[in-house]
C-alpha cells in the first residue's frame, strides 16, 4: 500500500499536534537562551574584572616588596648588608630574576642575579634609560614587556628610593610566573583567561607553550579590538579562540600596565542549559507525536475497513484472479463501487480467453520468421565469404529451402543459352545435375525461366497431359508430386531457377512461395557478385600488363626490341594463350621481330610477302584483326601460306590483331594455338589493346632518335655559324682597319693639303668607317661569346673610375643632343674585381643607347653597393620600352621594333653583348621602363668576380 | 510499527596500545627517574595500565649511549626522554623522526636552534647551567680565599665546551686562576680528582654528566671542597649546589611529554627554561673540611644539610 488514507490521516493529525508543540518550544528555547545569555555575560564581566584585579594585584605586591628597600637611607648602607636585602628580595619574591640599583645619577652600583655574577660597582651610566628618567619623576616605572632569549617574557620594574640620595631599584620580572595567578582564575567549566601586553602580544595564557612562542594576538577579533577601543569599558563579545572555537570573550585592562586581561568561556558551554531545555522539550514534542498517532489511528481505522476490502478485491483481479468478486455490504457508494468493480471482473475475464489464443498463434508465426532471418543471415555470410565461387552459395540456398520451405528436395538449375541444367542439388530424390534439359515451358524451371514467373504445381498427376508431358515424366521418374519453381532474375532476364520439390502432393503455403522467392533472390546475388568480381580481377589484371607495358617503354626509349619483347609476354599471360608473335611490315613483306611461346616461330631474318593468307598477313593487309579459328578448315587454296605454316610450325588456331599508325599497318602481333577453337571476345579486345601499345612503343622509339639526330645537326649548324662569324669579322676588320688608317694620314695632311670638299667626304668616310668597325667589333664579340672564346680578364678595377671614363666618352654626344648627363656614386664603395674593360663596355652601351633614345631631359648613371654586389642604373626620360619588348632586346639583333627606333640605327647586338658580359661576371641585367616616361636599366654585378672565368658555352 | 524509543548506538571502541616513554639517562639516574614518574603520575599516568617505560641508563658509561638510544628507537616508544647532554646527541643520533623531549644543555650545544619555535622531532627544558656555574664559582669566594679553582669536566659530553667557557670567564672576573682537568673515562675519574686535589685549588666544580654522587663521594675522601648544579651533589656530600630544581625539571619534562603523547608536535612546543634555582648546602660537609660557612652565604641558601 502506498501513502493510503490512513497515513494522510495520521500524517494530518501528527502535524497539528507537531506544530504547536513546535512552536511552544521554539518560544521556550528562545527566552532560556536569552536569560541564559544575559547571565553569562554578567559572569564575564566580573570574572574579567576580578581577573584583571589578581594580575594587577600580583604586580602591585611585587612592587610592594621592592618598596621595603626602597628608601632613600638604604643606599648608604655597606655593599654587603645591600647584597644581603636583594638576595632577601629575592628568596621572597620568586618572579623576581635580577635586582639592580642605580645611584641618584643613574649610575649602576649592584646587581644581583639568580642565574649570572653579582657585580658590585660597576658604575655603569644608565641614566638615560627609561627606568631611571621614569621612575625619578612617577616613583614607579613598568617597562614593556620584553623576551629574553626571544621566549621567556620579562617586565622591567623600576621603584625610585625618594630623597636626594635615594637612587632606584630595578627589577627584572619573570613573567612566566604570572601563569599560577591566570590558571587560577576559573571561569564556567572550560573558561580561561589570558593577558596581552599593549602591543597585543601574548603575556600570559594557561598555555604557556603559546605564551613562549611569542604569540601575537592581533589575530583575534577581540584582541584588536580591545586594543582598538580607548575606553576601558569591558565589553562581552561573541569570538573566536586561537583554535577557532566560539567563545563568549569579555576583557578589562590594567591601566597602569596598558595590559588587557581576557576571560573567555567556550559558547557551547553558555548554551548547555538550552541544549538541556531543547531535549525537554523533545521529549514533550514525542509523547505529543506518540498520543496524536494512537488517536489518529483509531479514528482511521474505523473509515478504512471497507476501503481495504475493495481494495484487497481489486487487488486480486488486478492479479488476474478474474473469477473473485468482491463482497461489502455497506449500504452506500462503498457497496456501489464494489459491484461495479465485479462487473468490470467479468468483462474482462471474457475478453481474455480470446486474446490467449491470438498470443499464441502470434509467437509461432515470429519464431517461423525468426528462423528464416536466420537462415537468410547464414546465406549472406555464405556468399560475403565466398566472393569468387558460386557453388558454396548455391548449395547454402538449396539446403536453406529444402528447411524452410517444407520440401523433399531442392534444385537449383542455371541457364546456358537455350538450355538449362541443374547445378545444385539437397534432398533424397533423384537429380539431374549435369544434364541439360531443353529451354521450354513443358517442365516447370522451363516454364519458369520462359515465364520469369513462380510456377507451383501441387499435383503434377493432375496436370494436362500433353502440355505437361515432360513434366510429368520427370515427376514419374524421380518420384515427386508437387513442385514449386521460381526464376532466378537478373535485369528482367531469368539466368535460372530454384525448384522445390516433395514426394507427396499438396499445395505450398504462400509464405513458402514468397521464401522460395528471397532465396532465388539471394541466389541471383550471389551469382552477380562472383561475376562482378571476375570483372574487377580481370580489369585490374589488363591494367597491371598495360602498366607493365608502359614502364618497359619509358625505361627503352631508343631501343623497340625489349618493348616489343615485353607485350609478346604479357600477351600470352593475359590472353590466356600460349603463344605469341609480333611481326613488323618491311615494305611489301613482313618478318617476326618478337616472340613468345613454346611454338616454332620464323627466324627474324626471315620475310614473307603481305597476303591475306596468314593471320599476321590478313591483319596488315586489311588493318582489321583475323581470326582463323581452325586452320584446317580453312580454304587450302585462299589460306594456302597459314595451312603451311601451321603443319610447320603445329598450331591449328590464330589470331592476329594489326599495329595500325595513321591508318597504315606497320606490323601485326598474333596469338597461336596448337588446338583449333575460337578465342574468346575477351583474348581478341586484350590482342587488339597490345598492337595499339606496340605501336606507341614503336612511334617512341621513332621519335626519340629523330629528334636527337635534328639536335645534334643543329648544334653543328650553330658551331659553324659562330665560327664563320669570328672568322668574317676578323676578315673585314683588317682591310677596314687599313682604309681608317689611310683616311686618317690624308686628312692629317699626312699626303699634302687637300681641297676643301675633298676633306669633307673625308672626313664622312672616316666616320662611317668608324660606325662599320663598331659594328664589326659588336658581332666579332658575340661571335666570340657564341663560340665560347670570350675569356674574362679579371683585374681589380674602381666603379668611380669606370663612371667617369664612360661619362667622359659619352659627354660630347649628349650635349651635342641637348640633354643633361650626371652621375651619382655612393661614397666609399670598395673596389671590385672583374673585367674592367668589358663592364665598362658594358655601361658604354647603357649610357649610348640612354642618350640615343633620350631626345629630352636627362640620363643619370647611379652607382651603389647592396651586400657583396654592385647596382649600376643608367636612369633615362626618353621614349620607354613596351612591357612586351622588355624581354626581347636582350636577344641578338632585336630592337624595338618602330620607327622612332630604326632612325636611329645599330645593330641590336649592344644588350644582347652586355648582358653576356654580366652574366659571365655571374650577375644580372633587368629593366624598367614605362612608355613615355623612360627607362631604368640597372645591372648587378658581385663585388668580387673568380678569376678567369671561362667563357660557358 | 515499531516501537518509538532510540536506541542509542554503541560503539566498540578499539583498545589502543598504551603510549611507552623511553627514559635515557646520562649520569646519575636519580632523582631524575623518581621525579619524572612521579611528575607523569601527577598528569594522571599509571604506570602499566596508561603508560608504560623503558628505562635506559649508561650507569656513567657513555660509550654505551649509542646502543641504548637505538634500542629505544628500535622499541618504536612514542616519546624519548633523554637526560643530560650526551643522552640528547645519543637521541638525536639514533632518530630524526620519534619525539624526543630533553633535558640538558641542548641549546648550549646547538641541538636547538631556535628555543622559541624549535625544528624537527626535538624540545625539552633546559636550565643555564653554563651562567651559573659563574654564580657557583663566586659563591665559592664568599666561604673561603681562592686563588686557584678547578673544573672537572666529562671529556665526552659536548656540554663541557660552553661549561668551561663560561667558568673560565667568571674565574677571570674574579682574578682566580682556574685549574681545568677532563675526565677521559669513568675509569680515570678518581685519578683526576687525586690530582687535581695535588694541585692545591681551594675547591672544584664538577659537571653533572661525571655521576654527581660518585664525585661528591670521591671529593669528600680526598677533602676537597666541591660543587655542582645539582641538589643529589649536596646530599650525597658535596658542598653545595646551586642550580634549577630537579623536581620542577622534571614536572616540565613531564608536561611536554604529556602533550607529545597526546598528539602534539614537538617542533609546536617551545623549549623551556627552569624558573627555579636553588642553593642546597651541606653544612656537615663543610664541617667535615673544617669550613665555617658566613651568615650572608647561609642567608641565600635555600635549604641547609645539617
Amino acid at each position: 500500500m502506498k501513502r493510503g488514507l490512513f497515513f494522510k490521516y495520521v500524517m494530518a493529525f501528527v502535524g497539528l499536534v507537531t506544530l504547536v508543540l513546535v512552536i511552544n518550544a521554539a518560544l521556550d528555547l528562545s527566552f532560556v537562551y536569552q536569560d541564559n545569555r544575559r547571565a553569562s555575560i554578567d559572569v564575564q564581566r566580573e570574572k574579567a574584572e576580578a581577573a584583571s584585579q589578581k594580575v594587577e594585584s600580583f604586580v602591585r605586591e611585587i612592587e610592594h616588596q621592592i618598596g621595603w628597600v626602597a628608601y632613600p637611607q638604604w643606599a648608604a648602607l655597606p655593599v654587603e648588608q645591600r647584597r644581603f636585602e636583594y638576595v632577601r628580595l629575592q628568596r621572597q619574591v620568586p618572579a623576581i630574576t635580577e635586582l639592580t640599583q642605580l645611584d641618584r645619577n643613574g649610575h649602576e652600583q649592584l646587581k644581583v642575579s639568580r642565574l649570572s655574577m653579582d657585580v658590585v660597582g660597576s658604575d655603569i651610566d644608565r641614566s638615560a634609560e627609561p627606568a631611571f628618567t621614569e621612575a625619578i619623576a612617577n616613583k614607579v616605572y613598568f617597562g614593556p614587556v620584553y623576551y629574553r632569549k626571544e621566549s621567556e617574557p620579562y617586565l622591567s620594574m623600576a621603584v625610585a628610593h625618594g630623597g636626594r640620595t635615594g637612587g632606584v631599584t630595578v627589577a627584572e620580572i619573570n613573567l612566566k610566573l604570572i601563569l599560577d595567578v591566570i590558571t587560577q582564575i576559573k571561569v564556567g567549566k572550560d573558561g580561561y583567561a589570558y593577558v596581552v601586553d599593549s602591543q597585543g602580544r601574548l603575556i600570559a595564557h594557561p598555555d604557556i607553550s603559546l605564551v613562549l612562542r611569542g604569540t601575537d594576538m592581533n589575530r583575534l577579533a577581540q584582541v584588536a579590538q580591545a586594543r582598538a577601543s580607548e575606553a576601558s569599558t569591558q565589553q562581552v563579545a561573541q569570538a573566536r579562540d586561537l583554535s577557532g572555537r566560539d567563545v563568549l570573550s569579555a576583557h578589562a585592562e590594567i591601566p597602569a600596565l596598558k595590559w588587557i586581561v581576557f576571560v573567555e568561556l567556550p559558547s557551547n558551554e553558555v548554551l548547555q542549559p538550552v541544549i538541556n531545555s531543547g531535549l525537554r522539550d523533545l521529549a514533550l514534542l514525542a509523547l505529543g507525536l506518540l498520543i496524536a498517532g494512537a488517536a489518529a489511528a483509531w479514528l482511521a481505522r474505523r473509515m478504512l475497513v471497507p476501503i481495504r476490502a475493495l481494495q484487497a478485491g481489486a487487488q486480486r483481479i488486478g492479479d488476474g484472479d478474474l473469477g473473485h468478486r468482491i463482497s461489502i455490504k455497506s449500504g452506500d457508494e462503498l457497496e456501489a463501487l464494489a459491484d461495479q468493480f465485479n462487473r468490470s471482473a467479468g468483462a474482462l475475464q471474457e475478453s481474455y480467453e480470446t486474446l490467449e489464443q491470438r498470443v499464441d498463434d502470434r509467437t509461432a508465426e515470429l519464431r517461423e520468421s525468426l528462423d528464416q532471418q536466420t537462415a537468410t543471415a547464414d546465406i549472406l555470410h555464405v556468399i560475403s565469404s565466398s566472393p569468387t565461387d558460386v557453388q558454396p552459395v548455391l548449395n547454402a540456398v538449396v539446403k536453406a529451402a529444402v528447411r524452410f520451405c517444407g520440401a523433399t528436395d531442392a534444385v537449383i538449375l542455371m541457364r546456358q543459352a537455350e538450355e538449362w541444367s541443374g547445378v545444385a542439388h539437397e534432398g533424397p530424390l533423384v537429380s539431374a545435375i549435369g544434364t541439360a534439359f531443353p529451354l521450354n515451358r513443358e517442365t516447370a524451371p522451363g516454364r519458369s525461366m520462359v515465364d520469369r514467373q513462380t510456377v507451383h504445381y501441387p499435383d503434377i498427376r493432375s496436370l494436362d497431359a500433353v502440355e505437361h508431358a515432360s513434366e510429368r515424366a520427370h515427376a514419374e521418374r524421380m518420384s515427386f508430386n508437387a513442385v514449386l519453381c521460381a526464376p532466378l532474375l537478373r535485369d528482367g532476364t531469368a539466368i535460372g531457377a530454384i525448384a522445390l520439390r516433395r514426394r507427396e502432393a499438396g499445395a505450398f503455403t504462400p509464405r513458402q512461395i514468397e521464401l522460395l522467392e528471397s532465396f532465388a533472390a539471394q541466389a541471383v546475388i550471389a551469382i552477380q557478385n562472383v561475376r562482378l568480381f571476375t570483372e574487377l580481377r580481370e580489369s585490374l589484371e589488363q591494367q597491371t600488363a598495360t602498366g607493365e607495358i608502359l614502364e618497359v617503354i619509358s625505361q627503352s626509349p631508343t631501343d623497340v626490341a625489349p618493348v616489343l619483347t615485353a607485350v609478346a609476354k604479357a600477351a600470352v599471360r593475359f590472353c590466356g594463350a600460349e603463344d605469341a608473335v609480333i611481326a613488323i611490315r618491311y615494305g611489301d613483306f613482313w618478318g617476326a621481330v618478337a616472340h613468345e611461346g613454346p611454338l616454332t616461330a620464323l627466324p627474324p631474318e626471315a620475310r614473307l610477302p603481305i597476303t591475306r593468307e596468314t593471320a599476321p598477313g590478313r591483319a596488315m593487309a586489311d588493318g582489321v584483326t583475323a581470326h582463323l579459328p581452325d586452320i584446317e578448315a580453312l580454304d587450302p587454296v585462299e589460306f594456302a601460306a597459314a595451312h603451311r605454316m601451321g603443319k610447320e610450325m603445329g598450331f591449328r588456331a590464330a589470331l592476329g590483331a594489326p599495329m595500325m599508325r595513321e591508318g597504315v599497318a606497320i606490323g601485326a602481333i598474333a596469338l597461336r594455338r596448337p588446338e583449333p577453337g575460337p578465342f574468346t571476345a575477351r583474348q581478341i579486345e586484350l590482342l587488339e589493346a597490345f598492337a595499339a601499345q606496340a605501336v606507341i612503343a614503336i612511334e617512341n622509339v621513332r621519335l626519340f632518335t629523330e629528334i636527337q639526330e635534328k639536335s645534334r645537326q643543329l648544334e653543328i649548324a650553330s658551331q659553324h655559324k659562330s665560327q664563320f662569324l669570328a672568322n668574317m669579322s676578323h676578315e673585314l676588320r683588317t682591310p677596314l682597319n687599313a682604309i681608317l688608317g689611310y683616311t686618317e694620314m690624308m686628312v692629317d695632311g699626312l699626303y699634302g693639303s687637300l681641297p676643301e670638299k675633298a676633306s669633307t667626304t673625308l672626313e664622312r668616310v672616316q666616320s662611317n668607317g668608324k660606325h662599320l668597325l663598331g659594328l664589326i667589333n659588336d658581332v666579332l664579340d658575340l661571335a666570340k661569346i657564341e663560340a665560347g672564346q670570350l675569356v674574362l680578364a679579371v683585374e681589380p678595377y674602381v666603379v668611380g673610375d669606370m663612371v667617369t671614363t664612360v661619362l667622359s666618352a659619352t659627354e660630347s654626344l649628349a650635349r651635342t643632343k641637348g640633354i643633361g648627363l650626371s652621375a651619382t656614386v655612393a661614397p666609399g664603395l670598395p673596389s671590385g674585381t672583374g673585367d674592367a674593360r668589358r663592364l665598362t663596355q658594358v655601361l658604354l652601351n647603357l649610357v649610348g643607347n640612354a642618350i640615343k633614345f633620350t631626345d629630352k631631359g636627362s640620363v643619370e648613371v647611379r652607382a651603389a653597393q647592396a651586400g657583396d654586389t654592385f647596382e649600376l642604373s643608367v636612369v633615362d626620360t626618353g621614349f620607354g620600352i613596351a612591357p612586351e619588348d622588355q624581354k626581347k632586346i636582350f636577344e641578338e639583333f632585336q630592337q624595338v621594333d618602330n620607327t622612332s627606333t630604326r632612325k636611329k640605327g645599330g645593330t641590336g647586338l649592344g644588350l644582347s653583348i652586355s648582358r653576356k658580359i654580366v652574366e659571365l661576371h655571374g650577375g644580372a641585367i633587368t629593366v624598367e621602363s614605362e612608355i613615355g616616361k623612360g627607362s631604368t636599366f640597372k645591372v648587378t654585378i658581385p663585388v668580387h668576380v673568380a678569376a678567369a672565368k671561362e667563357a660557358a658555352q | 510499527m515499531g516501537g518509538a524509543a532510540a536506541v542509542v548506538p554503541r560503539v566498540a571502541f578499539a583498545q589502543k596500545p598504551i603510549p611507552r616513554v623511553g627514559f635515557l639517562v646520562a649520569g646519575d639516574p636519580e632523582p631524575a627517574w623518581s621525579l619524572f614518574k612521579k611528575a607523569m603520575t601527577g598528569l594522571g599516568y599509571i604506570e602499566g595500565r596508561t603508560v608504560a617505560y623503558e628505562y635506559r641508563s649508561a650507569d656513567g658509561d657513555g660509550s654505551q649511549l649509542d646502543r641504548l638510544a637505538a634500542e629505544l628507537v628500535r622499541l618504536k616508544v612514542d616519546a624519548i626522554v633523554p637526560i643530560l647532554s650526551p643522552a640528547i646527541v645519543a637521541a638525536r643520533k639514533a632518530t630524526s623522526t620519534l619525539p624526543i623531549v630533553f633535558f640538558g644543555a641542548a641549546p648550549d650545544i646547538g641541538g636547538v636552534d631556535n628555543v622559541a619555535r624549535p625544528e624537527g622531532n626535538l624540545t625539552g627544558v633546559f636550565s643555564p647551567s653554563s651562567t651559573l656555574a659563574g654564580k657557583g664559582v663566586q659563591l665559592f669566594r664568599a666561604i673561603k680565599p681562592t686563588p686557584a679553582f678547578g673544573a672537572i669536566v666529562n671529556a665526552q659530553d659536548p656540554f663541557h665546551v660552553p661549561l668551561l667557557r663560561d667558568i673560565q670567564a667568571a674565574a677571570t672576573a674574579e682574578k682566580i686562576d682556574l685549574v681545568s682537568a677532563l675526565v677521559e673515562s669513568r675509569n680515570t675519574l678518581a685519578g683526576t680528582f687525586e690530582r687535581m686535589a695535588e694541585k692545591k685549588v681551594s675547591g672544584v666544580i664538577v659537571q653533572p654528566s661525571l655521576g654527581l654522587v660518585a664525585c661528591a663521594e670521591i671529593a669528600l675522601k680526598l677533602r676537597l671542597p666541591a660543587i655542582s648544579f645539582r641538589r643529589e651533589f649536596a646530599d650525597a656530600g658535596g658542598l653545595y649546589s646551586y642550580g634549577a630544581d630537579p623536581a620542577e625539571i622534571q614536572r616540565l619534562v613531564a608536561a611536554a611529554v604529556d602533550k607529545v603523547l597526546k598528539g602534539a608536535k614537538p617542533a609546536s612546543l617551545p623549549v623551556q627554561q627552569v624558573t627555579r634555582m636553588e642553593l642546597i648546602v651541606n653544612q656537615r660537609t663543610a664541617k667535615a673540611l673544617g669550613l665555617t660557612l658566613p651568615p650572608m652565604f647561609l642567608a641565600q641558601a635555600d635549604e641547609v644539610i645539617e
